[in-house]
């Protein structure tokens, strides 16, 4: 299972914050995994911001061409707005 | 003491200080960010941060890092507050230190700037009659490039 985060508005917009998963190929990517998601949340709001957002893979913003495996931590991370 | 936090608690900002205050170093600057009731004519009633914490903890350091190679021997802490904040509060504080004030100056604009590029925390504008979560301010965003680009 792989863990998938999501915060602010893009959390706001699906209604869910945390979802597993499963490692469907062993070269699933987190592009497979953004394309997951904008099927199970096809609202324009979603995918506007998900379209929006950069990826991380366990805690390391990372490109849509990155592997994942087993036990990884993925989140998509709006534009942020700290300060 | 940890250098780099993350809290739901009003921020002192002698407390984030004193943990860059050193002998050999003669100029500190504590950078405050407090939330502010206006942005373009909309008046904001109340503002809540929400965050992705082990990530947002580690660009910090990562920030940190980043400064000390910029200007060697600069100690930074930075701490962030998260939750329900009211108007005139503290959202951030960046304490630098440096042997010498003008790496200071630099040092600090910079951890701000990164900050607001890369550190994986937002804020909700709360507005008598709706809300926004707000997004990055700087154009195209992309975290994974330096400050300059």
């Amino acid at each position: 299972m792989i863990k998938i985060l999501l915060f602010a508005g893009l959390a706001d917009a699906a209604g869910i914050r945390e979802l597993n998963m499963e490692l469907t190929n062993p070269n699933m990517t987190v592009e497979n995994i953004k394309q997951s998601l904008k099927e199970k949340y096809p609202s324009s709001a979603f995918i506007d911001v998900l379209d929006k957002s950069f990826a991380s893979k366990n805690q390391e913003y990372v490109d849509l061409n990155t592997v994942v495996s087993k036990h990884d931590e993925v989140a998509f991370i709006p534009p942020v707005s700290g300060g | 003491m940890e250098r780099y936090h993350i809290t739901y608690e009003k921020i002192s900002v002698e407390e984030v200080t004193n943990k860059i205050i050193h002998a050999n170093h003669g100029a500190s600057i504590s950078f405050i960010g407090t939330t502010r009731e206006f942005t373009h004519g909309q008046k904001t009633v109340l503002l809540e941060y929400e965050a992705y914490v082990p990530m947002a903890l580690k660009t910090l350091e990562q920030i940190g890092n980043e400064m000390n190679e910029k200007w060697p021997g600069v100690l930074t802490a930075i701490t962030h507050r998260l939750g329900k904040v009211d108007i005139g509060e503290i959202s951030v504080v960046i304490a630098v230190s440096s042997p010498h004030r003008n790496d200071c100056y630099e040092a600090s604009r910079y951890a701000i700037e990164r900050l607001k590029q890369i550190v994986p925390i937002w804020k909700k504008e709360i507005w008598e009659d709706g809300s926004e979560w707000k997004g990055h301010q700087l154009g195209p965003w992309n975290p994974t490039t330096p400050l300059d680009s």
